[in-house]
């Protein structure tokens, strides 16, 4: 089995790349299948290298000391992770979960040197895409450190309604999901849902979450 | 078909708080570990989410937005 240089051609930062660049980086990939919960790689342990999202959904997620979950991302096909660690040589910065059973392609650390040392356009893509996640982080921080929990998460609600307003996939998240989302706990969630209901900004309608007023939400979230 | 709260039996302690608290008597106890006896009476207030000591039990959401058109974007 050797991974479809259509796929490789759907990675964000690969898809201008030519032909011969993918099809070197296809040479390269290792398939890995996971079932859903299993662990695919743990924070800090060493880095095998990036991975590309094949089928399946793959979290990411940052345990705090006391156990915590901080989910980063929620990935998909032709989504890839541990670039950073792929590209500094250092540990896992995160830990990878299997959401569902998945497969996913691994390219070492040391193939992907070598050829991004022949092909300075992938190694350019590699800059611009470690620097988009840069830019991802700072929001993610400026999100933890400015941001309450109510403004956080009614980001977190609007953007959840337009993603299944977009493409009518149930994506359906329980209060300790978007707890682990937003940096804080179960309680907390209920509490603050609680409150926007109680302001008639959502209404609960059994196992929906209705938005009735997005523009004040909106506002919450500081959009 | 709608969801349904999932109880984690691996987390479950059989305490029975969630079985005392529900308001529609939904839940029940086997073998130590509470379930959904009876679906159709579920309102999904949540009560048996708070109350569990162990977070066995978790009610997934489905967030929609009830007019679409005039949505700002996240």
């Amino acid at each position: 089995m050797s991974i479809a240089v259509d796929l490789l051609r759907r990675v964000s930062y690969l898809q201008d790349q030519p032909q011969p660049v993918l099809e070197a980086l296809a040479a390269a990939a290792l398939p890995l299948t996971f079932t859903a919960g299993e662990i695919i790689f743990v924070q800090e342990e060493p880095s095998l290298g990036v991975y590309v999202v094949d089928r399946g959904e793959v979290k990411i997620s940052r345990l705090s000391r006391d156990g915590r979950e901080l989910v980063l991302h929620l990935l998909h096909t032709g989504e890839t992770f541990n670039d950073i660690a792929a590209f500094d040589g250092g540990p896992n910065p995160a830990t990878a979960t299997a959401g569902t059973d998945c497969l996913v392609w691994l390219i070492r650390r040391s193939d992907l040197k070598q050829i991004a040392m022949h092909h300075p356009g992938l190694a350019w893509a590699l800059i611009e895409s470690a620097a988009r996640r840069a830019r991802y982080l700072l929001t993610l921080v400026e999100d933890l450190g400015m941001r309450s929990v109510r403004g956080r998460l009614a980001r977190l609600l609007l953007t959840e309604a337009c993603a299944y307003n977009a493409d009518a996939i149930p994506r359906l998240l329980t209060q300790e999901d978007m707890a682990a989302r937003l940096g804080t706990v179960r309680e907390v969630v209920g509490r603050t849902l609680r409150s926007l209901a109680a302001d008639g900004i959502i209404a609960f309608d059994r196992h929906r979450i209705v938005i009735l007023d997005a523009q004040r939400l909106a506002a919450e979230a500081e959009i | 078909m709608d969801p349904l709260p999932i109880i984690d039996r691996e987390r479950c302690i059989g305490c029975r708080r969630c079985v005392e608290t529900c308001p529609t008597h939904a839940l029940d106890q086997q073998e130590e570990k509470a379930y959904l006896r009876f679906p159709e009476l579920c309102t999904y207030c949540t009560l048996c989410e708070d109350i569990c000591p162990t977070q066995a039990i978790a009610l997934p959401f489905l967030i929609v937005l009830a007019s679409p058109a005039s949505t700002p974007a996240p």
